[in-house]
C-alpha cells in the first residue's frame, strides 16, 4: 500500500518536474534558439493562444453584435436577391415563348446572381436582330427610379463593403488595445514567443469571424435548394465555393491591414481613424473614380448616341436608295459597330488595368467573373450576340432557316486564367501585410 | 457660455490629428473628383449638341410619314448641376446593346457620395468622443462642477462641432466649384448657386442628425471604445443598408409586371385583338357590294379605334401608376434613413432626382405629341395638294416645333423636398432632445 502511494507520489513528481523542465526549455527558447522546441508543443502553445482569445471574442458583446447584423443582412440579402432572380427567370421564360417569329438572342439570367448580380442585369436580356441593329428587350423591372441611386446589397456587396468594415472593428484594437489595458506587458512576459501571440491573435478573430459566416451561407444555399425551384449544379456549387474562398482571403487582408495599423499606432482611436480612412479610400473611391477616369483616357459615345445613329442610317438609307437597302443598312451599321466595338473594349480594357492597382477591384472582378456575372461574360456575351448577328445578316433577313442561338457561358478555368493576376495579387497583398504584422510586432515597445 | 465651450470644442477639434487628416482626405477627394467630374461634364455637352444636329439633319432632309416615328426625339440637355450630382443617370431611360457595363460594378464618385458617405464619416469620427472621451479624461467633472447647465454644455459641444466642421467643409466644396467653373463652365445662374446653398444647408442638417446620434451614444456607452463602435454600427446601417435595400423590399412588398410585359400586352391589344375585331366586323358586310369606304364608315371604325385606344391607355396609366406607387413605397422606406433624406433633397433640388426624371418624361410625351400631330397636318396638307402623295414621300418640317428642354423650377423642386427637410429638422430637434434626456442623467464620476 504505501509503496504504491510513494510510486504514485514519485510519479507526480517527476511529472512537475517534467513541466517545470518543459517550461525551462519554453523560455529558453525565446534566448537560445527555436530549434529546441518540439513542432508539437508549438502547436499546443499555439492551439492554447487562439482557444483563448476564441473565448475572449466570444464573451465579447460587440463580436455578438456584429456577427448577429450581418447574418441578419446576409439572410435578407439571399431572400431578395432569390427573389429576383426568380422574378427574371419568369420574364425570361415568358419573353421566350412569344418572341418566336424574331431573330433573338436570349440569354437566361444566372441562378448565381444571387450572390453576386454584377452586370447580369446587362448581359441576361434578350437581343432582337433587325437590319438596323440590334434591339434590346430586358427581364428587368428597373423602371423603379431608385435602383439606380442606391447600390445593389447583394452578398458580394457585403463581403466587400460591411464585412470588410466589420473586420476592422473587430482588429483596430488587437495589439494597442491590449496594450493600453496593460494586458500586452502581460502577455508578452510569459514564455510565448510574440509571432505566436500575434498568429493567435489574428487567426482567432479570423476563424470566429469566418464560421458563422460560412454556416449562414451554406444554410442559405440549402434552404434555397430545398424551398424554391432554385437549383444550383454541382458546378455552380463549386463555383459558389471558390467565391467564399476568396472572399476568405479577401477579407483577410482587412484583418490583417486593421491589426497592422493597430501594431503601429499609439492610440487604439488613432488606429481606428487610420483604418477607417484605409478602408474608405481602398473600398470606395479607388475602384470608384476609375470609371471616371478610364472616360478621361478613351472617349466613347454613350447608349443614347449609339442608337440615334443607328436609326439615322436606317431613315437615310431607306430615303435614298431603292434597292438592296437591308445590305446597305447593314454595312453602314457594321461600321458603326466597329468603330464602337473599339472604342468600348478599349475603354473596358483600360478600365481594368487602371482598376487593378487595388485588392478590392480585383476582388470584385474575380468574384463576379467565377460567378459569370463580371465584366468577362459581359464581353463573351458581346461577342456571341455579334456573331448570330452576323449570321443572320450572311443567310439574310429574308430567309426561312433561322440560325439558332446557343449560349455557353464562361466556364470556370476561363474566369480562372484571365485572372490570375487578381488571385497572385490578392494572395501577396495577403503575404507582404502578414509580413508587416510580424515585423512590426517583433519590434513593438509594450511600454 | 455656449459660445465658450464651442471656441474650446473647435480649438481642440483643429489640434487633433484625425481631424486633419480626415480633412485633408475630403480636400483632394473633391478636387480630383471635381476635376473628372467637369471634364465628364463637357463631354457630355458636345455630344448632346452633336446629337442634336444629327437629328435635325435626319429631320430636314429625310423626313417622311412612314420612317421618322423613331427619329423624333426629345433630347434632353445635360442638367447643368449634372457636373457635381450624377443621380438618375439619363442612360438609365434606353435599354441598349451598347450600355456601359462598368458603372453597375462601380458607382461613380459624386459630390453625393462625398458629402453622404465620406463627410458622414468624418462627422462620425468628430462626434463619438464627445461625452465619453471628457469622462476619461476627467474633465468633464471639472467643466459641470461650474454652474454651468447641462444642457448648455450639450449645445455647446453641438455647436462647437458643427463649426469645426464647416471650415474646412466650406474651404474643400468653395475649391470643387472653383475647379467645375473653371474645367466645365455650365454657365449657372443665380438660381443654381442658391440650389447649391440649400443642398449644402441640408447636407449640414444631415450632418447634425450625424453628430447628435454621436451624442446619445456617447451619452449613453461606458467606454469610447463602445461609443465608437456602436456610432458606426449605425452609421452603416443608416448609409450603406437601409436606402440599398428599400427598392428590392419595395419590390418584394408591390410587385409589378415588368415593362417588357406591358408593350406586349399592348401590342397583342393593338395589333392582334383589333385587327381580328376589324376584320370579322367587315366579313359581315363582306357581299354587300359597299366600297371600302363604306364599309368602314358602316361598322364604325373610328369607333372602334377609339375604343381600343382609350383600352391601351387605360393599360398604360394603370401602369405608370403602379410604378410610381412602388417607387414611392421605396422612397418611404428609405427615408427612414437621413441618409436618404439628404440624398432626395440633393437629387431632387439639383435636377438628377426622381421627379426631375419623371417632368422630363412628361416633357417628353408632351413634345411627341405635338409634334406627332404637327406631322399628320402636314401630311394630309401634302395629301391634299397632290393626290399621289404617299408616305414615303419627303415631308416638309421646317417649321417643325422644336423641343426646348425646361428643368423644373427651383421653388416646385424646393417645395418637393420640404417634408424631407423638415423630417431631417424633427430628427435634429428628436435628437437633441433624447441626447439632453440621457446627458442629463449620466453620471459624471
Amino acid at each position: 500500500m504505501i509503496t504504491t502511494q510513494k510510486i504514485t507520489e514519485k510519479s507526480n513528481f517527476n511529472i512537475k518536474i517534467d513541466t517545470c523542465l518543459s517550461e525551462l526549455t519554453l523560455t529558453n527558447t525565446n534566448i537560445l534558439s527555436k530549434m529546441k522546441l518540439k513542432k508539437q508543443q508549438l502547436y499546443v502553445i499555439m492551439i492554447t493562444i487562439i482557444q483563448k482569445e476564441c473565448k475572449q471574442i466570444l464573451l465579447d458583446k460587440r463580436f455578438l453584435i456584429l456577427t448577429t447584423l450581418y447574418v441578419l443582412i446576409i439572410s435578407l440579402s439571399l431572400t431578395i436577391f432569390a427573389n429576383d432572380y426568380l422574378r427574371r427567370l419568369n420574364n425570361y421564360s415568358l419573353n421566350q415563348s412569344s418572341s418566336s417569329e424574331d431573330f433573338s438572342a436570349a440569354k437566361s439570367p444566372e441562378p448565381l446572381s444571387i450572390f453576386a448580380k454584377g452586370v447580369d442585369a446587362k448581359t441576361a436580356r434578350s437581343f432582337i436582330v433587325w437590319p438596323g441593329g440590334i434591339k434590346v428587350i430586358s427581364n428587368e423591372e428597373s423602371i423603379n427610379l431608385l435602383f439606380s441611386l442606391f447600390t445593389t446589397p447583394d452578398v458580394l456587396y457585403i463581403f466587400k463593403v460591411i464585412l470588410s468594415l466589420f473586420a476592422i472593428l473587430l482588429t483596430y484594437d488587437a495589439v494597442v488595445g491590449e496594450k493600453e489595458r496593460g494586458t500586452l506587458k502581460l502577455l508578452l512576459s510569459g514564455s510565448i514567443r510574440r509571432t505566436e501571440v500575434i498568429i493567435g491573435k489574428l487567426a482567432a478573430r479570423y476563424i470566429t469571424f469566418l464560421l458563422p459566416l460560412l454556416l449562414v451561407v451554406t444554410s442559405g444555399i440549402l434552404i434555397l435548394q430545398i424551398f424554391t425551384p432554385i437549383s444550383f449544379s454541382s458546378g455552380d456549387l463549386i463555383k459558389i465555393g471558390l467565391f467564399l474562398l476568396i472572399s476568405g482571403l479577401y477579407l483577410l487582408i482587412f484583418f490583417s491591414i486593421g491589426t497592422l495599423i493597430s501594431t503601429i499606432a499609439k492610440e487604439s482611436s488613432v488606429s481606428l481613424i487610420i483604418s477607417m480612412l484605409v478602408w474608405l479610400v481602398f473600398v470606395f473611391i479607388i475602384p470608384n473614380s476609375c470609371s471616371l477616369i478610364a472616360k478621361q483616357i478613351v472617349n466613347f459615345p454613350s447608349a443614347h448616341y449609339m442608337e440615334e445613329q443607328r436609326n439615322n442610317i436606317f431613315v437615310e438609307v431607306l430615303f435614298k436608295e431603292q434597292e438592296n437597302t437591308s445590305r446597305k443598312i447593314v454595312s453602314r451599321n457594321s461600321k458603326l459597330s466597329m468603330d464602337f466595338s473599339n472604342r468600348f473594349n478599349n475603354y473596358l480594357n483600360t478600365f481594368e488595368d487602371i482598376s487593378r492597382i487595388s485588392f478590392v477591384t480585383n476582388y470584385v472582378y474575380l468574384a463576379t467573373d467565377i460567378l459569370n456575372t463580371g465584366l468577362m461574360e459581359n464581353r463573351h456575351l458581346r461577342d456571341n450576340v455579334i456573331r448570330y448577328q452576323n449570321d443572320v445578316i450572311n443567310r439574310g433577313f429574308d430567309s426561312e432557316s433561322k440560325p439558332h442561338f446557343i449560349y455557353k457561358r464562361l466556364s470556370l478555368s476561363n474566369a480562372l486564367q484571365s485572372n490570375m493576376f487578381g488571385f497572385l495579387f490578392i494572395v501577396l497583398s495577403n503575404a507582404t501585410l502578414l509580413i508587416f504584422v510580424f515585423y512590426f510586432f517583433i519590434r513593438y515597445d509594450v511600454r | 457660455m455656449i459660445w465658450e465651450i464651442a471656441k474650446k470644442e473647435i480649438k481642440i477639434n483643429f489640434l487633433t490629428f484625425k481631424f486633419n487628416i480626415s480633412f485633408i482626405l475630403l480636400f483632394f477627394i473633391v478636387i480630383i473628383s471635381s476635376v473628372v467630374l467637369a471634364t465628364n461634364y463637357n463631354r457630355k455637352v458636345s455630344e448632346y449638341q452633336e446629337r442634336v444636329i444629327s437629328n435635325n439633319r435626319i429631320l430636314d432632309n429625310y423626313a417622311t410619314m412612314n420612317r421618322i416615328q423613331n427619329s423624333i426625339k426629345a433630347i434632353k440637355p445635360p442638367t447643368k448641376m449634372s457636373s457635381l450630382f450624377q443621380g438618375i443617370s439619363d442612360d438609365l431611360l434606353v435599354n441598349s446593346f451598347d450600355d456601359d457595363p462598368t458603372k453597375v460594378l462601380f458607382p461613380l464618385v459624386d459630390w453625393i457620395f462625398i458629402i453622404g458617405v465620406i463627410g458622414s464619416l468624418l462627422v462620425v469620427f468628430l462626434s463619438y468622443d464627445s461625452v465619453i472621451g471628457e469622462k476619461e479624461k476627467g474633465t468633464l467633472q471639472l467643466l459641470l462642477s461650474h454652474s454651468l447647465p447641462k444642457a448648455k454644455l450639450l449645445l455647446g459641444k453641438l455647436l462647437g462641432g458643427l463649426f469645426s466642421i464647416i471650415p474646412p467643409f466650406i474651404i474643400s466644396v468653395l475649391a470643387g466649384l472653383l475647379v467645375i467653373l473653371l474645367i466645365a463652365n455650365p454657365e449657372w445662374g443665380s438660381k443654381d448657386y442658391f440650389a447649391l446653398g440649400y443642398i449644402l444647408f441640408a447636407s449640414l442638417l444631415f450632418f447634425t442628425v450625424i453628430f447628435l446620434i454621436g451624442l446619445i451614444i456617447s451619452s449613453k456607452v461606458e467606454s469610447s471604445a463602445a461609443a465608437v463602435f456602436a456610432h458606426l454600427l449605425t452609421w452603416v446601417i443608416l448609409v450603406l443598408i437601409i436606402p440599398n435595400l428599400s427598392p428590392f423590399i419595395s419590390t418584394i412588398l408591390y410587385p409589378i409586371p415588368s415593362a417588357d410585359m406591358i408593350s406586349k400586352q399592348l401590342y397583342h391589344l393593338m395589333n392582334v385583338e383589333r385587327e381580328e375585331v376589324i376584320e370579322r366586323e367587315l366579313n359581315k358586310h363582306k357581299n354587300s357590294g359597299l366600297t371600302e369606304a363604306e364599309m368602314f364608315k358602316k361598322i364604325g371604325l373610328d369607333e372602334i379605334q377609339e375604343r381600343y385606344r382609350s383600352r391601351a391607355n387605360k393599360i398604360q396609366e394603370s401602369y405608370i401608376n403602379q410604378v410610381m406607387a412602388q417607387t414611392l413605397i421605396a422612397m418611404n422606406i428609405a427615408a427612414i434613413s437621413p441618409y436618404a433624406q439628404f440624398l432626395y433633397i440633393a437629387t431632387d433640388v439639383s435636377g438628377v432626382g426622381v421627379v426631375n426624371t419623371i417632368n422630363y418624361l412628361e416633357m417628353e410625351e408632351m413634345y411627341l405629341n405635338r409634334m406627332n400631330s404637327f406631322m399628320r397636318k402636314k401630311y394630309e396638307e401634302a395629301v391634299k395638294s397632290s393626290n399621289d402623295f404617299s408616305i414615303d414621300d419627303k415631308l416638309q418640317l421646317t417649321e417643325r416645333p422644336t423641343f426646348n428642354y425646361a428643368e423644373l423650377g427651383l421653388a416646385p423642386r424646393i417645395i418637393y423636398t420640404t417634408p424631407y427637410i423638415l423630417l431631417l429638422i424633427i430628427y435634429n430637434a428628436i435628437g437633441f432632445f433624447i441626447s439632453y434626456k440621457i446627458f442629463k442623467r449620466k453620471p459624471i464620476v
